[in-house]
């Protein structure tokens, strides 16, 4: 008994120490614990909001979306395919050691050897060439003009050559040592990962003394977590968890649209839906807005293009097909539908079913049937980037490319070379092809322009809209969510 | 005896194997991690570069032979997503599981025998009425759901004790009473069934004669007995609760394996769920193993009858 009474006072003096210093230790609950701590493994926000902490970027994105300097401070282009970079000369990592040159070219290599087998290879693909001129320059070399590059390297994390090479591959992952405004102190398999300030950080001192990254998969816990104070931050709400929120004392929701497009595409290359007016006749049918009132909770906005504003190659003012039932349904005659039709939709449960419910409710307010094939996400998958014949006729998704550039979603989605689009047109094919092998500005967005116009034209894919991030933070939380769902502790701090 | 153990061991090892095949065959079927861990918009190429260096472009026997000459070598493999080795991933999350495990059977069984005892004795009066609906609720509720509400009173409302995670002792009590909850109703309707079933017998009504009081009558000699029915329900209960431990797992974030499992099953992190539904066999057939050794342990009659 007496033992006990010693735990439970010791227990007791432990919950009131954790109350004193909660000031001092920001909670963020995440859905999983990361995949990986190695920076040049895994891209998925569990991971890369963890790790993006412990390691600084050669480049970054200022808060209006702008590529500014981090690791390198200036960066030209010496010729169509190389680019300088100099880099500062004031960043040591967290074991003492300064941060060079050949750190950034070891990293540049690690994550671009097929050996290494990291998801994150497609990305980096297209630099062949990485080289130190000096102590703090780097000379970056690209398989021909890669416009796209800055935009790729803003989630290029720098490791330490000496240390990676010392560890091994395997304790970077356990134990990894960045450069970053937080070093690595623990991570609790399944349960949190650890961070501490990193004093000597180059770029003024990281606001809170310990940060946690709860690994929480319920959301109803999350908001619980959220609710009794043990969490400051939580991640992955949807409108209704939003509203639970609505009414409890400091706390609130915050919410910012994302690069995430929700779109509907259809296979154009087999099917009832290589005519174009049955495609058009589905742009008609869809009331976009309504989704976003009655099921997205007014948080998301319409897109009438396959982009966002967070992305470049994002033109004002474009146009899209207005909700007209009646003519839809004039269409569908028109093609000899009059009578009906059925089609296919794949998916898979990470996707909101409702969605897909409220698209099929108003698809058959016109006389389309819309069947919903449902399988695990790898099944899903397979089929999404099946041959045109393999693929089913629609599916819905939420596409990120991570890099906020029109080549990054339509080359993908529309190219006919890519696994991912079912659709086959020479004219768009050539705008996609000058949008990513020009360095020119002016030029790339007359190519998407372009492009654009033929989407338009041709509607191989419905725009719906641009997903939201909803956050539930502390009242007290200073701090503004990002388009790229990136979650920097430096751009947070207690309100006074 | 031996022979016993000898067609038992036979038994398993026939029964992992068939798991263990089963299993790699299901998971290679619906695709490979790779697939869920490219981004959106990767080429070809770059799917069948990955694919290539994990050795998924591989035969499919080819593939399991590989695995099954590792296993036979104790090497369970490296998590494709996690590049760490299977083992010690595993062997990390197994202590939360079994803590978990153990204090909601021990929940369990302290909650549902008094409760069957009582419920048996007072038959048909009232004490019955309110013991059974105590048993009928904690059954009828869906751990995702009373998971919840206990979060909702304990931690939001009342501010007891943490509403996840793992970092403090208490944090294992919600997650334990929640878990415990249907294999305690089992448990006490089991108890109960059998206690009325021997409270009729001669023996019964014999120790009555000889003047003993009730208590001891049910302690010394109704409960010996009840409790044969009781064994074989635990060993098959015990494996209803690693399966409930996914989910009371996932809601409370208690990082043991059923967590785990989610987690990799999301990611069709092949290596790490196989070593997940082996173990999980293996935990099956040992406890099935352990109940019919206790059986004899607690009535010497089966005890002869195995000789």
């Amino acid at each position: 008994m007496k033992r006990l009474l010693i735990t439970l006072s010791a227990v007791a003096a432990l919950g009131l120490a954790a109350g004193a210093n909660a000031k001092d230790t920001l909670v963020i609950d995440n859905v999983q614990e990361p995949a990986s701590l190695d920076p040049h493994r895994q891209w998925n926000p569990d991971s890369y909001t963890v790790y993006r902490n412990i390691y600084d970027n050669l480049v970054t994105r200022d808060a209006a979306g702008n590529v500014v300097a981090q690791v390198a401070k200036s960066w030209r282009a010496l010729s169509d395919t190389v680019v300088e970079f100099q880099l500062r000369d004031d960043i040591a990592f967290h074991d003492g050691t300064p941060l060079t040159a050949h750190d950034v070219v070891f990293s540049v290599k690690r994550i671009t050897d097929p050996a290494f087998k990291s998801p994150q290879l497609g990305q980096f693909s297209k630099i062949v060439g990485a080289r130190a001129t000096g102590e703090h320059t780097v000379e970056l070399t690209t398989d021909g003009p890669y416009p796209v590059l800055m935009a790729q390297l803003v989630k290029l994390s720098v490791v330490s050559r000496d240390y990676t090479t010392r560890v091994g591959d395997e304790r970077l992952n356990l134990e990894p040592m960045g450069s970053g405004p937080y070093r690595f102190v623990e991570w609790r398999k399944g349960v949190k990962v650890v961070l501490a300030r990193n004093e000597n950080y180059w770029h003024g001192t990281p606001p809170f003394a310990t940060v946690e990254f709860a690994a929480v998969p319920d959301t109803a816990t999350r908001i619980a977590d959220l609710k009794t104070g043990k969490a400051d931050l939580i991640v992955g709400l949807n409108p209704d968890d939003a509203q639970q929120l609505a009414g409890t004392r400091g706390v609130e929701v915050r919410a910012i649209p994302t690069e995430r497009i929700g779109y509907f595409m259809m296979n154009n290359q087999a099917g009832p839906l290589t005519d174009k007016r049955v495609r058009r006749a589905l742009a008609h049918a869809i009331d976009r807005q309504l989704i976003i009132d009655a099921l997205l909770g007014g948080f998301s906005q319409v897109t009438n293009q396959l982009l966002t504003p967070a992305h470049f190659g994002y033109i004002e003012g474009l146009e899209w097909y207005a909700y007209d039932p009646a003519r839809a349904k004039a269409l569908l005659a028109e093609a000899g539908h009059g009578g009906g039709l059925e089609i296919e939709i794949i998916t898979a449960p990470p996707f909101d079913q409702r969605i897909i419910q409220a698209i099929q409710q108003q698809l058959s307010e016109v006389g389309v049937t819309l069947k919903i094939s449902m399988s695990d996400m790898a099944s899903f998958l397979k089929r999404r980037r099946a041959d045109p014949q393999g693929f089913g006729d629609t599916v819905f998704g939420r596409w990120s490319c991570a890099c906020q550039d029109a080549d990054g979603v339509l080359y993908a989605m529309f190219h006919s070379g890519s696994v991912w689009s079912k659709y086959a047109n020479p004219a768009l094919d050539k705008q996609l092809e000058a949008g990513r092998s020009t360095l020119d500005e002016n030029q790339r967005l007359a190519a998407y322009r372009e492009a654009h116009r033929i989407i338009r034209e041709e509607v191989p894919s419905i725009p719906l809209y641009q997903a939201a991030a909803i956050y539930g933070v502390k009242r007290s939380l200073k701090w503004t969510p990002t388009a790229n769902e990136s979650l920097f502790i430096t751009d947070m701090a207690w309100q006074e | 005896m031996p022979y016993f153990l000898l067609m038992r061991s036979a038994q398993a090892a026939f029964a992992l194997f068939g798991v263990t095949t089963l299993v790699f065959l299901i998971l290679h079927l619906s695709g490979d991690p790779v697939a869920l861990m490219v981004p959106e918009g990767a080429t070809a190429a770059d799917i069948d570069l990955l694919r290539k260096q994990f050795g998924f472009d591989r035969p499919l026997p080819v593939q399991f032979v590989d695995y099954l000459a590792g296993l036979a070598t104790g090497d369970f493999g490296i998590s494709y997503i996690q590049n760490t080795p299977v083992l010690g991933i595993v062997a990390s999350r197994l202590p939360f599981t079994l803590q978990l495990t153990a204090a909601a059977l021990a929940i369990a069984l302290l909650v549902g025998l008094p409760i069957g005892v009582l419920a048996a004795l007072t038959r048909g009066r009232w004490p019955e009425k309110p013991a059974m609906a105590l048993v009928l609720a904690a059954q009828s509720m869906p751990t995702f759901w009373s998971g919840i509400l206990l979060i909702m009173l304990f931690a939001v409302n009342l501010d007891w004790l943490p509403s996840s995670g793992a970092e403090r002792p208490e944090s294992i009590i919600l997650p334990a009473v929640c878990l415990s909850g249907l294999t305690m109703a089992t448990f006490a309707r089991i108890t109960r069934n059998a206690v009325v079933e021997e409270l009729g017998k001669d023996y019964v009504r014999a120790a009555y004669a000889r003047g003993q009081t009730r208590l001891a009558v049910v302690m010394r000699h109704i409960l010996r007995n009840a409790s044969i029915p009781l064994i074989s329900v635990i060993s098959l209960e015990l494996a209803n609760m690693l399966a409930g431990a996914v989910i009371v797992e996932t809601v409370f974030a208690w990082p043991g394996l059923g967590l785990l499992a989610v987690q990799a099953i999301q990611a069709n992190d092949f290596v790490v769920v196989q070593a997940l539904v082996l173990l999980g066999s293996i935990f099956y057939i040992v406890a099935n193993l352990l109940a019919d050794v206790l059986y004899g342990v607690v009535d010497p009659r089966i005890r002869t009858l195995g000789k």
